[in-house]
């Protein structure tokens, strides 16, 4: 059937390009990624897809993940948004409530009529809730992601830790990330800092000790003595030093890189490390492990993590954009962006193929069994990109650098959440 | 008024030998009209502009066009601590950063006030902090200031003011080292100011008061301070102005953090915009920016001497 | 006391020089970065002994970076050659003329200078988006005439104060207009002077950061201070290249205004003190 759906989507473009020449329509596309590995391989699909549709071109422009949301913000209330982009999974709700979106079901539903596909049956459950709000589809996924940890067996051993039994609570994870610390390496690569990078691994210890943070009104509801749990282990890994003495300001993608340059021993990351390991030849590539994150005292809780493509609203080449979005998101454009980048593709049924059956995939397959989102188990909310970027982390900084009492930042983290919500 | 003058000068600034294009009553609206134009479109539309705007009620992502709010923005605005936490912030960064230029402004400038070929050139390229853009000093304090690679955070390591991780991560340290290079990049300015200052006091008031037996500490305090004095408080506010309204060394060094510690009220309102998307809170708070530094002003003012 | 030994001088002389050096330390230390290879910069020690133009190389190469250099270029001379266009006969009428409103154009000319940029963000680019032209070059140089527009009215006014007028009576006994004489009279007589006024309108648009920060998102129409901000890459980052990237757009800022240091000092604080 796949096969016949590639054969159409071949017919397809072979009758577009056979057909006169159109005047060239241009779509301008935002990719989040700096990694060479994915902007190779956006390069590849974007050359594929120019072939298929020779009247259509693609103009590619790197905005990193650290920029990108108050990119779209400051476009988005001064002009210049891309037609399409890629978009955090939890804030396509945001740009959605703001109108700023359009609907893509006029157009998956011509794409599965000439294709023979069934988008909806191939998104991923979780990411439903993100992307199928109001009863309409609004981004067509590219990926789903996961953490899971990473650690360096033979620094394990050097350390005198059993390199087969990793951290399989927080209170180990920060154990040993202290007896890992030592010679030039640090324990754990784990951010404090005003970056995604922060809530994204800090999520899996207030999620894993049972913390919420909407309560059943709809507020804030981390002031619990399970969130202040959870911010005092994972702060006291940078107050028992066993992460880089400036983590509180350290941008996410300097850990990661970190991890590679083989400064870290341990660190909580998406499948596509392993890939960069690989693509670095990196010398203790073999020692390398991954188990799952840690567990908190309730549960073991994972990041849900992933990004669509996204049609914005103000785009005056919708059609073009919306053709670009669906080609980049199925077969094998998805399939070569998701090898190449080494991340599970947002297809279900393209994930059950090779090379997602092999290490290290399966691990993190197992692992979104447990993904959840920052809010669970509440909703999507349409305030998260605002509470992602500018309120979680800043408790995590304060109780880190020692300005405030878990007791103090939880208080007012509360507050300033409920601020948001209520704007 | 000014459009019309700017279309009617337009043929005269053309061919300017063209003889007597317009009266000679008319010429001078005519030659300022277009700098007037400009003025106007940057500087009043926008204030007035930015009042009307604060009385909307926007939040961007809840409506995409403003509506009228009256004083909502206003009524946030008084209940916003962490906004009021930033103006007290900015009025020490603001005094803090006049001080620092002072303090190194006045010696420097008592130094350089010679003849010598050294402190000719020396009054030259002392102006290079103050035309370096911010851009550029930005960046170059964080690479001075890294905790891996900065000789200036190993220097502050070394003296027991910096841990292992740069100053920039300490919220107090941080605060207190921008507002040192935010001085740093304004002494340039009062050092010449000063100077042309001292260069312009009679040599007879000091003949007179070596007469009188003053040494130098009492000539510096009864000649040279009075004569100084006020260069030093009008180029002081002047400076004291750009410092209340700072972005970019903060924003380029620290992005207002850790925590809110270099937060300033121009970050604050630029969050309010670019990330908080509600441009009519900006709006509020940039009217009261204006109407708090206006008032400040007319203070600093009543500081001079009058002669 | 205008008399001093020369031991005194030469003492004067020493502290200065030391002063000095340790007040432009931090700025030499940039440009000295920018031409070490980078182990040196990361752990090569305080004194440089290998030179080195491979940051230049990698950063002229950098397709970005050339865009942004074009662009500011285009916006620093277009704010440069309009301000002197605006400012010249402006300051002129305010020289020669006296009529209705003088001061009043006067004063609002020159208020503006003490208006900083960040003053009317806000309402600058929620008008200009609603008039569509965020992400264009003619936003960003129309915003950047605020920058020295006011001053250069204010210097070139001096200048042409201090030109006697009988010099343009003669021209206008010849048969000349006002603007004749103004061209062929005044324009010549303070040359350097509008020179060096454009220049200071470049080097102030070349490093502007703010108002290029809130307009503009798009790549093909960034600036210098936005695209070294670009190089900001945790995947190939190097100090040494942003600190080329520094030295680009600070040398040319630094050297003007050394060229034009006498024309412009005058000016400034002629402008500062009174404004």
């Amino acid at each position: 059937m796949r096969i016949k759906a590639l054969l159409a989507a071949t017919a397809l473009a072979a009758g577009l390009a056979a057909s006169p020449a159109l005047a060239e329509t241009n779509v301008t596309f935002w990719q989040f990624s700096t990694r060479d590995a994915d902007i190779a391989a956006w390069n590849d699909a974007i050359a594929a897809f120019e072939k298929a549709n020779p009247d259509i071109k693609v103009n590619m422009e790197i905005v990193p993940w650290s920029e990108q949301q108050q990119r779209l913000v400051s476009a988005l209330s001064a002009g210049g948004l891309p037609d399409v982009s890629m978009l955090g999974n939890n804030v396509v709700a945001q740009f959605q409530a703001a109108g700023a979106l359009a609907p893509l079901d006029d157009y998956i539903a011509a794409y599965d009529k000439e294709t023979g596909d069934d988008f909806a049956a191939n998104v991923w459950p979780g990411d439903k809730g993100y992307y199928n709000l109001a009863g309409k589809w609004w981004a067509s996924p590219v990926n789903v992601e996961t953490r899971a940890l990473y650690y360096r067996k033979d620094l394990f051993k050097a350390a005198g830790l059993d390199p087969d039994k990793p951290p399989q609570t927080w209170e180990q994870f920060a154990a040993d990330a202290k007896t890992l610390t030592k010679d030039g390496v640090y324990g754990a690569g784990l951010s404090m800092s005003l970056d995604y990078f922060t809530v994204q691994n800090f999520m899996s210890a207030y999620l894993g000790y049972g913390a919420r943070m909407l309560n059943d009104e709809g507020k804030c509801g981390f002031d619990t003595p399970e969130f202040k749990q959870a911010l005092e282990v994972y702060t006291s890994i940078y107050k028992e030093k066993a992460t880089h003495p400036d983590a509180p300001t350290m941008n996410g993608d300097t850990f990661r890189k970190g991890f590679r340059d083989g400064k870290f021993a341990m660190i909580l990351s998406d499948p596509g490390l392993y890939k960069d390991l690989q693509n670095d030849k990196a010398p203790f590539l073999d020692d390398v492990g991954i188990a799952f994150v840690p567990a908190g005292a309730k549960n073991r809780s994972g990041f849900l993590g992933g990004w669509p493509l996204v049609l914005w609203d103000a785009s005056e080449n919708k059609e073009a954009a919306a053709k670009w979005i669906l080609f980049a998101t199925h077969g094998e454009a998805l399939k070569n962006l998701a090898t190449k980048g080494g991340f599970i593709p947002g297809n279900v049924a393209l994930a059950k193929q090779v090379p997602w059956t092999e290490f290290p995939y399966p691990v993190f397959v197992e692992q979104l069994q447990d993904a959840k989102a920052y809010q669970a188990p509440s909703e999507a909310i349409p305030q998260m990109g605002q509470l992602e970027v500018d309120t979680i982390q800043k408790a995590v900084q304060a109780v880190a650098l020692g300005q405030k009492s878990t007791d103090e930042a939880t208080a007012e983290l509360c507050t300033a959440i409920n601020d948001v919500l209520a704007r | 008024m000014a459009m019309t003058l700017q279309t009617t000068r337009r043929p005269a600034a053309a061919r300017p030998r063209r003889r007597q294009i317009l009266p000679d009553r008319l010429l001078p609206y005519g030659m300022i009209g277009p700098a007037v134009f400009v003025a106007f479109a940057i500087a009043i539309v926008p204030l007035c502009y930015a009042l009307w705007l604060s009385l909307q009620d926007w939040y961007m992502l809840r409506r995409p066009t403003p509506v009228w709010g009256g004083l909502v923005n206003y009524r946030t605005l008084l209940s916003d601590t962490a906004l009021w936490a930033s103006f007290g912030r900015t009025w020490i960064w603001t005094i803090g950063t006049v001080v620092v230029e002072v303090a190194l402004a006045l010696p420097i400038a008592l130094l350089l006030n010679r003849e010598s070929a050294v402190a000719r050139t020396a009054s030259a390229v002392i102006l290079l902090p103050w035309v370096t853009p911010f851009i550029v000093l930005g960046f170059g304090w964080r690479f001075l200031l890294d905790s891996g690679v900065g000789p200036i955070h190993a220097l502050l390591h070394a003296l027991g003011l910096a841990g292992d991780s740069s100053i920039l991560n300490d919220p107090v340290g941080a605060f207190a080292m921008i507002i040192f290079i935010s001085g740093w990049k304004g002494t340039p300015f009062l050092v010449i100011a000063i100077l042309a200052a001292l260069k312009s006091i009679p040599d007879e008031l000091y003949e007179a008061a070596e007469v009188d037996g003053a040494g130098p500490v009492q000539r510096f305090v009864h000649v040279t301070l009075p004569e100084i004095w006020n260069t030093i408080v009008t180029v002081g506010l002047v400076l004291g102005i750009l410092a209340f309204y700072s972005f970019d060394l903060p924003w380029i060094m620290t992005k207002g953090g850790p925590q809110d510690a270099t937060t300033l009220v121009g970050i604050a309102m630029y969050k309010a915009v670019f990330l908080d998307l509600r441009p009519a809170y900006a709006a509020a708070i940039s009217v009261v920016m204006l109407v708090l530094l206006f008032i400040a002003s007319l203070i600093t003012l009543r500081l001079r001497r009058r002669h | 006391m205008r008399h001093r030994s020369p031991t005194r001088e030469l003492a004067l002389d020493a502290t200065t020089i030391v002063v000095i050096f340790l007040l432009l330390v931090p700025i030499l230390w940039v440009f000295v970065a920018s031409v070490r290879p980078e182990t040196d910069i990361t752990g090569g020690g305080l004194i440089p002994t290998r030179f080195t133009f491979e940051h230049y190389a990698a950063i002229l190469a950098k397709k970005p970076f050339l865009i942004a250099l074009k662009n500011s270029l285009i916006v620093g001379i277009a704010v440069a050659v309009v301000t002197t266009a605006l400012a010249m006969p402006a300051a002129y009428a305010l020289s020669r003329f006296t009529f209705g409103g003088r001061n009043f154009f006067a004063l609002l000319i020159l208020g503006t200078q003490m208006l900083p940029s960040l003053a009317v963000l806000v309402p600058l680019v929620v008008i200009i988006r609603q008039i569509g032209l965020t992400n264009t070059l003619t936003a960003l140089i129309f915003t950047h005439l605020a920058l020295g527009m006011p001053i250069a009215v204010w210097m070139l006014k001096g200048y042409i104060d201090a030109i006697p007028k009988e010099l343009e009576e003669a021209a206008l006994i010849d048969g000349c207009g006002r603007l004749g004489a103004m061209w062929r009279i005044v324009v010549p007589l303070i040359r350097p002077a509008i020179i060096a006024v454009g220049t200071f309108a470049f080097v102030l648009s070349w490093g502007e950061y703010l108002m290029a920060l809130a307009l503009i998102s798009k790549s093909d129409v960034k600036t210098l201070p936005l695209a070294l901000q670009g190089l900001f890459d945790p995947y190939s980052f190097s100090w040494g290249q942003v600190m080329a990237g520094g030295t680009i757009i600070a040398l040319p800022a630094i050297l003007l205004f050394l060229i034009f240091r006498r024309q412009l000092v005058g000016g400034l604080l002629a402008g500062g003190v009174k404004g």
